[in-house]
């Protein structure tokens, strides 16, 4: 009988219980539409991200036409080896770099901004660059660093040894039980402050020459990584997304408050702890390999907040991708702003990021 | 019969080197029923609550349905008991309909179900709560009052066995604190649910409540049916305050205050 299920429903009503046996089309509908748009969103997203690497690679010093780089790239007739050359071992190996790192801070960053349930938390604002910058000068400037390295990765290791640690530092904190996420993120400001004085007392005592390649490190630069560095980035992400999305329930969850997260069941302590660890893989990886670019983590998140919202479905995804789009124009913009000049990637982040940002803040609301 | 109940005996429970609940035994709540618990404002209503609901460590005996829930493990626990916070948190970039499927969604149970199914059941929910036309709403645009409402769809959506409302009618106007009293006492019956809510207003105690628990300090200092749970002397007891209970045209009980008792010690209130 057609209409006995509609009958059931009704009686069920009636009688006081929420039992929902039909759906309701209009308004399943207009969430089915919601979600498209932000479905939309996110592809739109991936595909603007597309564009920025095209137009990425095919910009440079040397001047190839877009035409020669797509023959370069899919290795078709007519690409000269030096084309070849420059797109396989410069180009593209910067373009990649830029985009795994901000996919990597960005997704970082939301995940923190949720566990630590503050929009200004991201690896930069915690400490955790500032803990990388002091591992790079170390190696820099006093050549100290995990021996038995070839030399070429004692400043990304001790960047990343002192970038982890200071996120297991921010760890063990929260595993101490009645710490809010407050505090942290106090404690986090009190380690930026910390790390950054003993930068300057290392900078003081530093030689000229260290001197100038320690703060061209700060500044953040792509061009010191190679296809290792992209596959150790690579791996790290695919690691570390879909542990995310795995959690994507809990940590939507987690907005509500860390009591009603509980009391919906979810184990709020372990996922602020493997959250934590995917946090500092991901954060120590990027910082330890291009330097500090510390706007990323921040804003990636917020625009993706801006434009999807935050069911973690969508955000996390958002995040990450507006992260890669947001670095791939920097990139992009770090060899076309000034001619024959390629400007540090971190300044640039910054200068073509925060005009975006800003109008972004002054306008937005969830799509 | 509904004979499943919940029994709470000799609860202990605080924060650390604070204990604020001291070996409290209530009467037994039973399904399909809503207890009302008052008590001025730091007597340990929200700390009973999130004892019950496992996010306080507690010691005693909380029975339920053959299971002791405060040794039962976080995810079992929340499959039995929802606790509803006093306060939603801001700045949320989430609209009504997706915290309210979250709620459902974040446990196993639901988690992998299918979109439809879930959207299905927050709906009902905003519908019979009287917020479907805020569904695509985002949070942050909400009225205090109504984000009470979301707050309680988020609990009730589960469907769980123990509800635990902590305050959930402060921030509603009159018609609305009647919409909630009202609904959540026809779900509690028709889903034989057992319904714990701390009331602030006494007048919503009285008329609602089939159980009446007012706490002070940690302790009991009385429970039982509405009009013997609060009376003008219990009520100069514990909140020093002159009242009186007045039972209008129809009968029904009602509270009437008279103002601030000078002497502290003083339980005759009725004066003339
Ligand atoms: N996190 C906490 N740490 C220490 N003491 C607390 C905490 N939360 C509440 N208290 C104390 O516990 C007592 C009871 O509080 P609560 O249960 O919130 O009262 P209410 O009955 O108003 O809900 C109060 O004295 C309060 O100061
Ligand atoms: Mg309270």
């Amino acid at each position: 009988m057609p209409n006995s299920a509609p009958a059931a429903t009704a009686a069920t009503a009636a009688a006081g219980t929420i039992a929902a046996d039909a759906v309701d089309p209009a308004r399943w509908r207009l969430y089915r539409r919601m979600l498209q748009r932000r479905r939309l969103f996110v592809l739109a997203l991936a595909g603007l991200l597309l564009i920025a690497l095209v137009l990425d690679i095919a910009t440079g010093p040397a001047g190839l036409s877009v035409e020669q780089t797509l023959k370069a790239l899919f290795g078709l007739d007519g690409a000269g080896r030096t084309e070849s050359l420059i797109l396989w071992s410069v180009r593209l190996p910067q373009a990649l770099t830029a985009i795994l790192v901000g996919a990597a801070l960005a997704l970082a960053g939301a995940e923190m901004q949720t566990i630590l349930d503050n929009p200004l938390a991201s690896p930069f604002t915690l400490g955790v660059s500032s803990a990388a910058s002091f591992g790079a000068a170390l190696a820099m400037i006093l050549g100290a660093g995990l021996p038995a390295l070839p030399p070429v990765w004692l400043v990304p290791a001790n960047a990343f040894l002192f970038a982890f640690g200071s996120v297991f530092l921010l760890q063990a904190l929260a595993s101490r039980r009645g710490t809010r996420p407050d505090r942290l993120v106090l404690f986090g400001i009190a380690m930026v402050f910390t790390f950054n004085a003993l930068v300057a007392l290392v900078q003081f005592v530093a030689s000229e020459s260290a001197l100038q390649q320690f703060v061209f490190w700060t500044m953040g630069s792509i061009s010191r990584t190679g296809w290792p560095e992209i596959a150790v980035l690579t791996a790290a992400l695919a690691v570390a997304f879909p542990a995310a999305f795995r959690a994507r329930w809990s940590l939507t969850a987690l907005r509500f408050g860390e009591d009603r997260a509980r009391s919906f069941g979810v184990p709020v302590a372990r996922l602020r702890f493997l959250t934590l660890m995917r946090v500092s893989l991901l954060a120590a990886l990027a910082v330890a390999f291009v330097g500090t670019i510390g706007f990323i983590g921040l804003v990636g998140p917020h625009i993706a907040r801006l434009i999807v919202g935050e069911d973690h479905r969508y955000f996390l995804p958002a995040s990450l991708l507006t992260g890669a789009v947001i670095m791939s124009f920097a990139s992009l913009a770090s060899k076309v702003l000034i001619p024959g000049v390629m400007l540090p990637i971190g300044v640039v982040t910054s200068l073509v990021g925060i005009p975006v940002f800003v109008a972004l803040i002054l306008r937005g609301r969830p799509a | 019969m509904t004979d499943k109940a919940l029994h709470i005996t000799g609860i202990d429970a605080g924060y650390p080197r604070r204990p604020i609940i001291r070996n409290l035994s209530l009467p037994p709540m039973r399904a399909g029923t809503i207890t009302a618990m008052i008590g001025p404002n730091g007597a340990g209503k929200t700390t009973l609550l999130r004892a019950l609901a496992g996010l306080l460590p507690a010691k005693g005996e909380a029975r339920y349905d053959g299971r002791a829930l405060l040794r039962l493990s976080p995810g079992d626990l929340a499959r039995h008991v929802t606790y509803m916070p006093q306060s939603l948190p801001q700045g949320v970039a989430l609209t009504v309909i997706e915290s309210v499927m979250t709620a459902l969604r974040v446990s196993a149970a639901a988690g992998d179900g299918p979109d439809a199914h879930v959207h299905a059941q927050a709906d009902a929910v905003l519908q019979r709560l009287d917020i479907g036309h805020l569904a695509f709403s985002s949070l942050d645009e909400l009225s205090g009052g109504q984000r009470q409402m979301v707050s309680l769809a988020q609990a009730i959506v589960r469907r769980p066995h123990i509800l635990l409302l902590d305050e959930p009618t402060s921030a509603l106007d009159p018609r609305h604190q009647i919409d909630v009293m009202e609904t959540v006492k026809e779900i509690a019956a028709a889903e034989n649910m057992i319904v714990l809510a701390v009331l602030h207003d006494l007048n919503l105690a009285l008329r609602w409540a089939d159980l009446v628990v007012l706490l002070k300090d940690g302790a009991m200092v009385s429970a039982g049916p509405p009009e013997e749970a609060v009376t003008p002397e219990i009520l100069a007891a514990t909140y020093h305050i002159a009242a009186r209970i007045e039972h209008c045209s129809r009968g029904l009980p009602h509270v009437v205050f008279d103002g601030r008792l000078r002497d502290r010690t003083a339980t005759d209130t009725r004066g003339g």
